[in-house]
């Protein structure tokens, strides 16, 4: 494959079983390269077709390692029996891959092992799968069709969901999930208020084998564009708690995202949705507060986990790990009015490609109107974090490489315009007082503690700083935020 | 009881060292290393570096510059061992390959946090997170 080892340490996924390394996997997004090494004999199918693609966009590569590192196992087994179950499937597959990868990655997102035929048939100008790869407009695949079921706890049939289906016309909208697949008359405009608006075409099915993902991705289709009326409707009418109600409709959705586009685990996503299930007054207050924010419900459903910027994706990561280990937060008011903003930020900072730049020349030169949500307090935390910790007394370092290498403290604290950069005599310069740094190896100072240039680092600031260069944070922000 | 180690500078993945021990648990989090938790390179290696920045009011930051393979979750402070240890999502772990010197102690104990802030190729800032921190402490004294 020619992947150095500078190209894979971009994306890798391993794994094992019963302590034995299965396999791995090695995406390198700079090439656009797969290679899947597999002890397995029995799946060299999906090997073999990994290995043989060429240059790969990096939505393919970015979905299939999703997939991989949910269940690698799970994935690879069932793509197996699927390319073997139809030979003609892993070539047009691979068409579709080359020449359509948003497309192939939509259908990769939406694999579940049960659905490779209605993804495949989904396409555009295909029976069973694409001889021709479909135009880039081509509709959504099945899977972020409607949910083929009907609202949960309700007693309405699927619909006709036989293998075979017809999947939804090209040109059809996806519609929502939660509401009986006929939706339109507006009979369900309390209890199910997305399906009666974006259900309103009257497509009758969503593709076959429509399963939960199916269903939960076009809850979130349904959910996106859906009106503050309907919102609450959804999460105050009567199919709003119960097993299958709106709420566990909702928690179930989100938890499948949280793993499928964050990385979360499998077992902190089943955690969240019981203790839900499993509590009747949280539910109630879960289902009181989402009425109450419609914000928040539509800023989840289209937050876009695969695009989000890779600079706060460890954030937002974080934020959902919590959010799954405390399901609480989801019944507090003041939680969701943060995380509906913190998303709002989280899509203008995605949008941006030099927000470090901006916060090097200070927050306020961004305009305070730009972020005034979370994220803005998590870049004037960063800042503060670094004036603070730069600021204290004893601030030491080690790095790895030998001394007068390395200086990324001094960098960031650059890029951050709080100074930094390289100081007198080679010698890294922190910005602050004083830093001693170590030996890596011995543990030993190097000489004496450096002082730095902080007067000159700080003085755009407005002043405040002493003869040491140390300045006062709160005169800062203070000042200025 | 760990497994060889010798996080040292430039160290792989056989030779680093998984502190164990007891599950500790804050705001109803588990935090403990599975005892057969594969082992990843350490952060020092190939040709990534770091550097750890620590000060004495317990704020302590740890910065590197070629991207991790896997996002972290949270991160041990082994006393005993001297070991800083990156624990990710899926419960694989990674050294940092420095020892944690006696001079870093004192404020590396105090610390609840730590921030990991990816720099591309140590010039420009590519990622931050304030991973949570726990400290083992065990039979040592400090």
């Amino acid at each position: 494959m020619g992947l150095s080892s500078a190209d894979i340490e971009e994306r890798l996924a391993k794994y094992k079983v019963n302590g034995q390394e299965q396999g791995h996997l090695i995406a390198a997004k700079k090439t656009g390269q797969f290679y899947l090494a597999y002890n397995d004999s029995a799946n060299v199918d999906v090997k073999n077709f990994l290995n043989s693609l060429g240059q790969v966009d990096n939505g393919v590569i970015d979905a299939v390692v999703a997939q991989v590192n949910i269940d690698p196992r799970e994935f690879v087994q069932k793509l197996e029996k699927d390319l073997k179950a139809d030979a003609s499937a892993a070539n047009n597959l691979k068409t579709i891959i080359e020449n359509n990868p948003a497309e192939a990655a939509r259908i990769i997102q939406a694999y579940d092992g049960t659905n490779f035929k209605a993804l495949m048939a989904s396409v555009k100008g295909s029976s069973s799968a694409p001889a021709t790869p479909p135009p880039p407009a081509a509709a959504p695949p099945a899977a972020v069709s409607p949910p083929a079921q009907g609202p949960a706890g309700s007693t309405a049939p699927p619909p006709s969901s036989g293998a075979g289906t017809v999947p939804a016309p090209a040109t059809s909208k996806p519609h929502p999930t939660g509401g009986t697949t006929t939706a339109g008359s507006g009979a369900h405009a309390t209890s199910s208020p997305p399906a009666t608006k974006a259900g309103g075409s009257g497509t009758s099915s969503s593709g076959s084998g429509a399963g939960s993902s199916q269903q939960m991705s076009g809850l979130f289709e349904a959910l996106k564009t859906a009106t503050n009326s309907e919102i609450r409707g959804l999460f105050t009418g009567k199919d709003a708690l119960g097993k299958n109600g709106h709420v566990m409709q909702f928690a179930t959705a989100f938890a499948r995202e949280a793993v499928k586009t964050y990385g979360i685990s499998q077992a902190d996503a089943d955690g969240f949705v019981k203790r839900i299930e499993g509590d009747p007054t949280l539910q109630k207050n879960i289902a009181d507060n989402l009425a109450n924010n419609p914000d928040f419900i539509r800023e989840m459903a289209s937050l876009d986990g695969q695009n989000i910027d890779p600079r706060i994706r460890g954030l937002a990561k974080k934020k959902l790990q919590e959010l799954m280990h405390k399901p609480e937060k989801l019944a507090d008011p003041e939680y969701l009015k943060k995380a509906s903003a913190m998303a709002q930020d989280a899509k203008r900072i995605t949008q941006m490609d030099d927000w470090e730049q901006r916060i090097g020349q200070g927050l306020d030169k961004m305009g305070l109107g730009s972020f005034k949500g979370p994220l803005h307090q998590i870049f004037e935390w960063l800042k503060s974090f670094v004036m603070k910790i730069s600021e204290g007394g004893d601030l030491k370092s080690m790095f790895s490489g030998p001394d007068g290498a390395g200086n990324m403290f001094g960098n960031l604290m650059k890029g951050l315009g709080l100074g930094g950069g390289a100081g007198s005599q080679g010698a890294p310069s922190y910005g602050g007082p004083q830093c001693q740094r170590y030996d890596h190896t011995s543990g030993q100072p190097y000489g004496s503690p450096q002082f730095f240039g902080g007067l000159q680092a700080f003085g755009h600031f407005g002043g405040g700083h002493n003869r040491h260069g140390g300045f006062g944070v709160g005169l800062h922000l203070s000042g200025r935020i | 009881m760990a497994r060889n180690t010798g996080d040292t500078a430039k160290s792989t993945a056989s030779d680093t060292k998984v502190p164990e021990g007891r599950p500790i648990i804050v705001d109803g989090k588990r935090y403990v290393i599975s005892p057969d938790a594969p082992v990843l390179p350490s952060i020092v290696s190939g040709d990534r570096d770091a550097e750890l920045v620590v000060n004495e009011n317990g704020m302590a930051m740890v910065l590197y510059n070629k991207p991790l393979p896997e996002d972290i979750d949270w991160v041990e402070y082994d006393v005993e061992l001297a070991l800083l240890t990156f624990v990710t999502y899926d419960g694989k772990v990674m050294g940092l390959g420095m020892k944690i010197h006696k001079p870093f102690h004192e404020g590396l104990s105090k610390a609840e946090e730590i921030t990991l802030v990816y720099m591309e190729n140590g010039e420009s800032l590519g990622s931050i997170y304030p991973a949570k921190l726990i400290v083992r402490k065990q039979s040592v004294n400090l």
